[in-house]
């Protein structure tokens, strides 16, 4: 096995890939929703009502392990589910001319860091459930994890960009 | 991280980015680019005494204008002009050598850069793959020369740096991310991302918005 990072920055790559060929206009459109899906789980697992859901359970006989684990569990399958509709199914598109190569492949880079990145962070933070994944990790790795969306923005961020983000693409 | 990969990620960063650019400016510009690189290169690697002492002259000459040397030289002062240039530091001495080489590569990056706003023709693949070419060359020249990584690892090894203790690359690599992994360093990086994110997002909407208005499109 491989260190675990080199498979969250291919999923990255690919995400560039895949914005280069798909145009930043509809690249934005997943960015908004992944924007959205981050709000609500940072808001569920670390806003005010997280805090809520987390005592209850807790009383409730939950382990703290089990609860981050739960808490991976619902982030990843919510992650998932979103990325695919956004990718697939009817989308949020932008409006713009032309293409753009180097703001398509920008916009897919910065979806793949919003992706993996916060599968990662969910995953590392529930210490990887149902994965062999095992320490001593990289040098490289201590220091990326510190860097994962969820990581160093709250959920306040995630729903200001994303809804100026709508704001700035009706306003005429 | 794995020494490999970051090389391997650096490369491919490179190759990547001149490839799009290659790509976007055309076969003109890619090739064209691309001999002025290799030439570049070649120097460096065939006159690399002469342009470490050229530029070393370079930069004795202006410190010497700086420092009044003009004025001892009217007056016929030479004494004063050695015992002024004996007391200008040379900058590309030792292990400062390779600054000097990059120095000079990217002031050929930076040359073609130029040309690429000067310059542009069609859309093609020949540009991206001269474009490809143009960033495995820089990456082969220039990863050397500002890490540990032995010149070796490319098979068009052009510049040789110095020699490296067994063990030191892994070391070196190591302690960058770990020097990287300070809080303090991360606020500003967090710092950083976030503009970037906020910014590049919302000019790109706002461009695109502006452009489909402009092309009766919503």
């Amino acid at each position: 096995m491989g260190p675990v990072e080199v498979v969250f920055l291919v999923v990255i790559a690919i995400f560039g890939a895949v914005g280069l060929v798909r145009g930043y206009q509809r690249e934005l459109g997943v960015t908004t929703m992944l924007l959205i899906t981050l709000f609500i789980l940072e808001f569920l697992t670390d806003g005010p009502f997280g805090a809520r859901i987390n005592g209850f359970l807790l009383d409730a006989g939950m382990t703290a392990s089990s609860l981050e684990t739960m808490w991976a569990i619902v982030a990843v399958i919510m992650i998932l589910v979103v990325t695919f509709i956004s990718y697939q199914g009817l989308g949020l598109v932008y409006p713009g001319s032309g293409k753009n190569a180097f703001v398509s492949l920008l916009v897919g880079l910065i979806n793949g860091y919003l992706f993996a990145g916060s599968i990662w962070y969910y995953l590392a933070k529930a210490n990887y459930p149902f994965a062999d994944v095992v320490p001593d990790y990289s040098s490289f790795y201590n220091f990326f994890v510190q860097i994962l969306p969820p990581a160093i923005f709250g959920w306040e961020f995630f729903i200001l960009l994303a809804v100026t983000m709508m704001i700035i693409r009706v306003i005429k | 991280m794995n020494l490999n990969l970051l090389i391997f990620l650096l490369a491919a960063t490179s190759m990547a980015v001149f490839a799009t650019i290659g790509y976007i400016q055309g076969a003109r510009w890619a090739f064209i680019s691309l001999l002025i690189l290799f030439g570049t290169l070649l120097a460096i690697d065939l006159f690399s005494d002469q342009i470490v002492m050229l530029l070393n002259g370079m930069y004795t000459g202006v410190m010497l204008v700086l420092n009044g040397g003009l004025g001892a030289i009217a007056s016929g002062d030479f004494e004063a002009v050695g015992e002024t240039i004996s007391t200008i530091e040379k900058p590309f001495e030792g292990d400062n050598i390779k600054y000097a080489y990059l120095l000079v590569i990217a002031m050929a990056v930076g040359f073609t850069l130029i040309l690429a706003a000067l310059m542009k023709s069609k859309k093609g693949v020949f540009g991206l793959i001269w474009g490809f070419l143009y960033g495995y060359l820089l990456a082969a020249g220039v990863i050397p020369l500002i890490s540990a990584v032995p010149a070796g690892v490319f098979p068009v090894p052009i510049l040789y740096p110095a020699d490296v203790q067994p063990g030191a690359v892994q070391v070196a690599t190591n302690q960058f991310w770990t020097r990287l992994s300070q809080p303090e360093t991360i606020s500003t990086l967090t710092c950083l991302i976030g503009a970037f994110l906020v910014l590049f997002l919302l000019l790109t909407v706002r461009r695109g918005a502006r452009k489909g208005k402009g092309n009766g499109s919503s």
